[in-house]
């Protein structure tokens, strides 16, 4: 057995020596790390996404046209469009002098063949069914586009089947990214290789469940003044963008704390107070559109009874949700209209006193007798765990026998697909505007289970909302949708959260905004000359 | 010796099938979809159902199961739903990663558990031995993950010795690599050390007791030539059995390790391919672990003769 | 009298009474969560959120106002029934498999064994993570789960007493007196399994223990808000700057009763192990 041990020796030693040396930091290179909780998905834009991975490669493509800060729609790669038959005809001037990353010049052909290969199945783009005849009928709104053109090198037209109120929105959709890219993206057989796109850096490396690692593009002409959402002026200044891999928040804070990251990005809201303190970091945050909500399944033998609703809306104390799990730095709000949109009138303001008596009295017209009510919620988004801690307290101050499920992501996103709960602590992803969020919520179970509210008023209403161009009446339409939403309780909005990141002392320049992607550009180290 | 050899090596075939399809219905069990996890609550209901015929969720199962035991037969572990990667390539690699952690952690444990464990029998009963066996248990009773946390508290944060963050593989640099080892590596070492030493102290005194010692001493041998020559080969083992447990066991993913000091190891990739319902990772993966497990066993049954005469194979 | 005296020496070595004394604090502990404990622990206090420990907490408050102790306390309950009936529960399956292979032996033998070897291939932690994730949130599903993942080990240990009982001879002698071939395997076998069972299911407590809090930190715990151990103590790993008692008092408990366990566990196992007998 001796002779184990001592062949193992120099290994031993070897351990010992290294573990003293110290590596040279990337010195002479700038470069900006940045944690993200789950590794991204694929390089392939809308293909096979989260939101991480659509914050890497919005660092890397650009679209014809994205939202600005006031997420208002602004040019990117176009210059300027025009709409013709009332919103069936889209035209777009393109830049001048844009270049893909390897270097050829951005023309009209790439802009044709990125939408044809989006619009073609074998692409299993997400979105596709937005723009194709037939299989986005159901939401009431299609974009179908029949035909696009190229009359010359810097203009593509979009011949659309109807006029589209949302085409737009579509083209910005921040999720889909229907990113323009270089056809050298894809190998001859359609294969997917990597990004060939027109963004200020590009993908130089990614290892699964390590890092992503983007390039600056020396190339790229920043335009505009000013960061401005995903448009707007794009500077680089660090060489490389290092998106690490972090899955636990304790451990991703203490690699900030040790200067290990730059920016850790969307830190939980429950321990902000946590990073405040901290003497090496700066907390910057920004009111978003996402919304947290406690869903009720309308469909439930209990909760059928609209007074069991109203007597949960009563009890929910939306205000002290917000104290307790943001420590105050989120907007309470009921209302599907989140409370930075413009369309955000008092009247989506109006909603359920916290009223613990008024629920007690609800509960007993309803001859609610203890029957246990369960709310979902998981631990992989923070703010869902802690709502549902906060509101099972509240629900039983009011004298309701209420549980929590805790499970994991997966299973609860399968059940609110299916409509398979009685609450659920949930919260959905920004939405650029009300419309496509009440998209989200309205229509028939029977149809998809998924909806929330099923009500054939509010289904009249939101085609109405569709239907318009007019911005006044839309926001009269959302007023009533809000109140009807009031009077038949499908959910309980609690607040529109604020996004936080915490970045290290020394970096500039990182601005947080509704849409919570993280934007690096702009960003340098105070150290950096 | 060899025919034994290759008699347990035909029995881990039935054993590896009932893992397949053990973890076949266990993932098909558990509610919740690939499709729903790759699309958010964002996507149109459609767009789901497309996701899903894409990844030709909507087949009979047992069609999906034949679909992969064929594949398999041929060596293909099929695609990752998270990331696109082959599951074999994927899988491979972030083996690599788990067998630096464990393997650098487990030699170093046996490294201090053999000497100690022989230390604390010889002097057994004695101040040191039970000052000996108090640190050990001391060390198994800290959950790992916080034990972790700590560490890198400590020397991540507070002294700044260490990273805190990322890997570096030692095959690409070794110097960096060690650094980003080492916390990982600690955090799993004193859990390891403490169960080892335990059981060569045990083995130890068992064989200390046996006749051909007492003879040993008996000739005058001095005491040191009695321990290392004559009680270390027969008492290491047990231990053997126990390092083959451990080994087949941590190299299928030390999985609270990995999470907190983010390495891109086997265990992480299983856990994160069953948050997101990434069946032929998890399939594949649970395989991989499950021969694994089965391997190193094996391995230490056919070593025990050797350290262990009274066994015969 | 000599004899009995003997029989109880080995709970007076410094193992077994520092082991006992650490058990009892915890097991006291539980009797206060259980009887009552100065605050509602499930209670919500906006005011008191993360309040160093004082005269009026004494262990501190958590991020949503519930006080550390009393929390702590319910805690110790759970946490202890959760290990207590994992090891039942590996015990009583395991052991009734066990039996039942070794006894009709044959293909139903070979088969049960198959089961256990490709169970003990699968890592516990992860068979856990999966059954948590078929059979939902329950309360007591993680006894379920780590039940049958530390099962195989008793099945294996049990059948291999049987086995080697049923070819001794007094069973045949037994069986020639008309009693009943699983009676007299059965009443040969509980003796003999005693101590090697005693030995694995220190282990187990101990293992669970430990599982349970992983499990937590992994999201999968008994779910809250009743509290564990492991819950509050993945809970507390975000706040360790700005309330640290919050992570030291449950890993104390832990650790306290781990220690407590190995420490009994291990003089036990001295005193029981045949082999170690007479050491």
């Amino acid at each position: 057995m001796a002779p184990v041990p001592r062949a193992l020796a120099p290994l031993v030693l070897a351990v010992v020596v290294a573990a003293t040396v110290t590596t040279a930091a990337d010195a002479a290179e700038r470069v900006l790390r940045i944690a993200l909780n789950t590794d991204i998905r694929g390089t392939n834009p809308g293909v096979n996404r989260d939101a991480n991975t659509d914050a890497v490669l919005h660092h890397v493509v650009e679209s014809l046209v994205a939202y600005g800060e006031d997420l208002e729609i602004e040019p990117v790669l176009a210059s300027a469009w025009e709409v013709r038959d009332a919103g069936r005809t889209w035209v777009f001037t393109l830049r001048e002098g844009l270049l893909f990353h390897n270097g050829r010049p951005v023309t009209s052909r790439e802009v044709r063949w990125s939408f044809e290969r989006y619009l073609d199945p074998a692409t299993r783009w997400q979105c596709r069914s937005w723009f194709v005849a037939g299989e986005g009928a159901d939401d009431g709104s299609p974009s179908v586009i029949e035909a696009i053109e190229t009359p010359d090198e810097r203009t593509v037209i979009f011949r659309l089947a109807e006029p589209s109120t949302l085409f737009l929105d579509r083209l910005a959709n921040v999720q889909c990214v229907p990113a323009v890219l270089h056809p050298e993206s894809v190998a001859a057989d359609g294969r997917w290789l990597a990004p060939v796109g027109t963004g200020p850096w590009r993908l130089a490396e990614w290892r699964p469940g390590e890092y992503a690692d983007l390039v600056r593009f020396e190339e790229y002409r920043p335009r505009g003044d000013g960061v401005d959402g995903l448009a707007g002026r794009k500077e680089a200044h660090a060489h490389r963008l290092r998106f690490l891999v972090s899955p636990d928040p304790a451990a991703t804070k203490a690699a900030l704390l040790a200067g290990h990251i730059d920016i850790f990005h969307s830190i939980p809201m429950t321990a902000i107070e946590d990073f405040r303190n901290a003497a090496t970091t700066v907390v910057v945050q920004s009111p978003t559109l996402s919304w947290s909500a406690l869903l009720l399944q309308t469909r439930d033998p209990l909760l059928s009874d609209v007074r069991i609703r109203r007597a949960i809306a009563h009890a929910v104390d939306r205000r002290m949700i917000v104290d307790f799990n943001t420590n105050g730095y989120a907007s309470v709000n009921s209302s599907a209209v989140p409370v930075s949109a413009s369309a955000h009138t008092a009247v989506h303001d109006e909603w359920y006193a916290p009223d613990v008596e008024a629920a007690r009295e609800l509960l007993r017209q309803a001859g609610y007798d203890g029957e246990p009510v369960r709310i979902q919620a998981n631990r992989k988004y923070d703010n869902m765990y802690a709502n549902a801690v906060v509101i099972q307290a509240m629900l039983h101050a009011a004298g309701m026998n209420a549980h929590i499920d805790v499970m994991d992501w997966a299973a609860q996103l399968a059940n609110y697909y299916s409509g398979n709960f009685q609450l659920s602590s949930f919260s959905f992803t920004a939405q650029a505007t009300p419309l496509l969020r009440y998209l989200k919520l309205i229509g028939n179970k029977d149809e998809r289970p998924v909806y929330l509210w099923e009500q054939p008023e509010a289904q009249a209403l939101l085609s109405r909302a569709i239907a318009t161009f007019d911005g006044d009446e839309k926001r009269r339409l959302y007023e009533e949708l809000h109140l009807l939403m009031k009077d038949h309780v499908p959910i309980i909005g609690l607040y529109n959260a604020n996004y936080a990141a915490a970045v290290g002392r020394d970096i500039e320049g990182y601005t947080p905004w509704p849409l919570m992607i993280p934007r690096l550009w702009g960003v340098r180290k105070a150290s950096w000359d | 010796m060899l025919t034994y050899t290759f008699k347990r090596l035909l029995m881990t075939v039935p054993t590896l099938v009932i893992v397949a399809m053990l973890v076949f219905a266990l993932m098909r069990l558990v509610p919740g979809d690939p499709a729903a996890v790759m699309v958010g609550d964002l996507a149109d209901p459609h767009v789901l159902e497309e996701v899903r015929r894409n990844l030709a969720l909507d087949e009979p199962l047992l069609v999906q199961f034949g679909t992969w035991l064929g594949n398999l037969a041929k060596g293909d572990l099929g695609h990752s739903i998270m990331t696109g990667e082959p599951v074999l390539e994927a899988m491979l690699r972030r083996f690599g990663v788990t067998a630096q952690v464990v393997l650098f952690s487990i030699v170093l444990a046996v490294l201090v558990a053999i000497p100690a464990g022989l230390l604390a029998a010889w002097r057994q009963n004695t101040r040191l031995d039970l000052a000996m066996m108090f640190a050990v248990i001391l060390c198994v009773s800290v959950p790992s993950f916080w034990m972790g946390i700590l560490l890198i508290l400590l020397f991540g944060v507070q002294l700044g010795w260490l990273p805190t963050i990322g890997y570096v593989s030692i095959t690409e640099d070794f110097a960096a690599g060690i650094r980003y080892l080492a916390l990982p590596v600690l955090a799993l070492l004193l859990g390891e050390m403490a169960s080892l030493t335990r059981m060569m102290r045990s083995s130890t005194l068992e064989v200390l007791r046996l006749e051909y010692i007492t003879h040993a001493r008996a000739k005058g041998l001095p005491e040191h030539l009695v321990l290392l020559r004559h009680a270390l080969p027969n008492a290491f083992a047990p231990v053997l059995t126990l390092l083959g447990l451990m080994l087949g066991s941590l190299l299928g993913g030390a999985v609270v390790i990995e999470t907190v000091f983010t390495l891109p190891g086997l265990g992480r990739f299983l856990v994160d391919g069953i948050y997101a319902r990434d069946y032929p990772v998890v399939q594949g993966t649970l395989l991989l672990v499950a021969g694994l497990y089965v391997l190193a066993n094996l391995v230490v049954d056919v070593l025990y003769p050797l350290f262990d005469p009274r066994v015969r194979l | 009298m000599r004899r009995r005296r003997e029989s109880f020496a080995w709970l007076a070595r410094p193992n077994a009474v520092v082991g006992l004394s650490l058990l009892g604090v915890i097991g006291l502990l539980a009797i206060i969560g259980a009887a009552a404990t100065p605050y509602d622990p499930l209670v919500l206090s906006y005011e008191d959120r993360l309040e160093a420990p004082s005269r009026e907490h004494w262990l501190g408050t958590d991020q949503f106002g519930r006080d550390t102790f009393s929390r702590l306390a319910v805690a110790a309950g759970t946490s202890l029934t959760v290990s207590v009936l994992t090891v039942a529960f590996a015990l009583v399956t395991g052991t009734l498999v066990g039996a039942v292979a070794g006894y009709v032996g044959g293909w139903c033998d070979r088969i049960v064994m198959m089961l256990v070897e490709a169970l003990m291939a699968f890592p516990g932690i992860l068979l856990a993570l999966g059954i948590m994730a078929v059979i939902g949130p329950r309360r007591y599903g993680v006894v379920l789960a780590l039940g049958l993942a530390y099962a195989p080990n008793v099945v294996r240990v049990v059948r291999g007493v049987v086995l080697s009982v049923r070819e001794k001879e007094f069973v045949e002698a037994s069986r020639a007196l008309g009693n009943s071939g699983a009676y007299t395997v059965l009443s040969h076998v509980v003796p003999a399994c005693i101590s090697p069972l005693t030995v694995i299911g220190t282990a187990m407590f101990g293992g669970a223990l430990l599982t349970e809090s992983a499990l937590s930190f992994l999201g999968l715990g008994v779910p809250p808000p009743a509290p564990t151990w492991g819950g509050m103590l993945s809970d507390a790993t975000l706040y360790m700057s700005v309330a640290p008692w919050l992570s030291v008092f449950p890993g104390l408990a832990i650790s306290a009763t781990l220690l407590g366990v190995n420490l009994f566990g291990d003089a036990l196992r001295d005193r029981l192990d045949p082999r170690m007998r007479g050491l």
